[in-house]
């Protein structure tokens, strides 16, 4: 465990400001391609590091702090997800709420051919995609974040690549 | 039999490397025989070898820092749980919640948790748009307000009723939903306000 690290689980803002300018970029990349959204990743880029601050006392030093921190921000984005997907128990606001995604529909602002097609992805095979072919997760520990069943998982992974492959004309 | 049928569910796991031996010699004898299969692999491993050359780091437009600092409670939370918990509750205008922890002796429940983090991120996005600096068109503005109105006047009913009946898990079930539509269209609002501005 660096000293860093350290000294911010003993209370030092100053040392964990420093591990968020070390990791923002790191994990500000997994929010947004997760997201899609850039206001989106912003918001849970900041919503993990207050999370990673809470809980920085459960961090042993077992593993790197970079890959401890990587897992909270896929466990704090997909749980963000799944509770934005809970609507049984909603309001009904008014009829023209939806002024507001017609706002944020603007183009994905991530650059490359890849990633405008990964950010145009239906939400689930996304995040499967992004865990397993870009992060390297394997499909039981994807499961056990996202809360689905292995097979989902596999099956999520084989659509976006055929949806992928579809969109970048290969 | 290597038919193509049979053959094409397992490249997605060829690609990987998931296969035992001899699945894996049943998928390369029909690539030797088959271009079709044979493009579809190749186009696959690019799209791979290009998803793992993605860069690892995107630095955020802005500095996020002053979002994450005003939230930073004096210490992480695992020496002074409750005692953080209850700071976190006392800026939250409900009482009842506090005196619902105050009797227990497990971990924060999902209300408490989610009060706490509501309180703080509700806080700072209505600042932002109490303060005008959303960006939001007016028209735009006036229906987030509106709705707003509507959350909140849910909200005081479900925290009326919950501290007449602490025990019913079904009007907590309501509240924690309101907290989240409130903090959703928050969010919602702050995020529309950047594209509009």
């Amino acid at each position: 465990m660096t000293d860093t690290v350290r000294r911010a689980q003993d209370g030092d803002q100053a040392a964990f400001h420093a591990l968020y300018q070390a990791h923002v970029g790191r994990v500000f990349a997994l929010c947004l391609r997760l997201s899609g959204d850039r206001g989106e990743a912003e918001e849970h880029t900041q919503d993990v590091f207050v999370r990673a601050w809470q809980r920085l006392g459960s961090f042993r030093g077992d593993s790197a702090f970079s890959t401890w921190l990587h897992r909270l921000t896929v466990n704090e984005v997909l749980q963000a997800r799944r509770s934005a997907g809970r609507r049984s128990n909603r309001l009904t606001l008014t009829d023209d709420d939806a002024i507001l995604d017609r706002a944020v529909a603007a183009p994905t602002p991530l650059a490359g051919d890849l990633e405008q097609a990964i950010g145009r992805l239906p939400p689930g095979a996304r995040a499967v995609f992004l865990l397993h072919d870009v992060e390297g997760y394997q499909h039981d520990e994807i499961a056990r974040m996202s809360g689905i069943a292995e097979g989902t998982s596999k099956a999520q992974l084989h659509r976006a690549r055929r949806l992928l492959r579809e969109a970048l004309g290969r | 039999m290597n038919n193509h049928t049979d053959i094409l569910p397992l490249l997605d796991d060829y690609a990987d490397g998931g296969l035992d031996p001899a699945a894996r010699a049943r998928v390369e004898a029909h690539l030797a025989s088959c271009a079709a299969c044979r493009a579809e692999v190749a186009a696959l491993a690019a799209i791979l070898a290009e998803a793992r050359a993605l860069p690892r780091t995107i630095e955020p437009g802005r500095d996020l820092w002053p979002g994450i600092a005003p939230r930073l409670a004096a210490r992480p939370a695992r020496r002074l749980p409750w005692l953080q918990l209850a700071a976190a509750l006392a800026l939250f205008a409900g009482g009842f919640a506090a005196a619902r922890l105050g009797q227990k002796d497990g971990p924060p429940t999902r209300l408490a948790t989610l009060q706490a983090e509501y309180t703080a991120a509700s806080t700072e996005l209505a600042h932002r748009l109490a303060g005008g600096s959303t960006g939001l068109a007016p028209e735009t503005r006036r229906v987030v307000d509106r709705n707003l109105e509507i959350i909140d006047q849910a909200i005081r009913e479900a925290e009326a009723a919950l501290a007449g009946d602490p025990a019913n898990g079904a009007l907590e079930q309501m509240l924690v939903a309101r907290y989240e539509q409130r903090l959703e269209l928050l969010r919602r609002a702050t995020a529309a306000g950047r594209q509009e501005s």
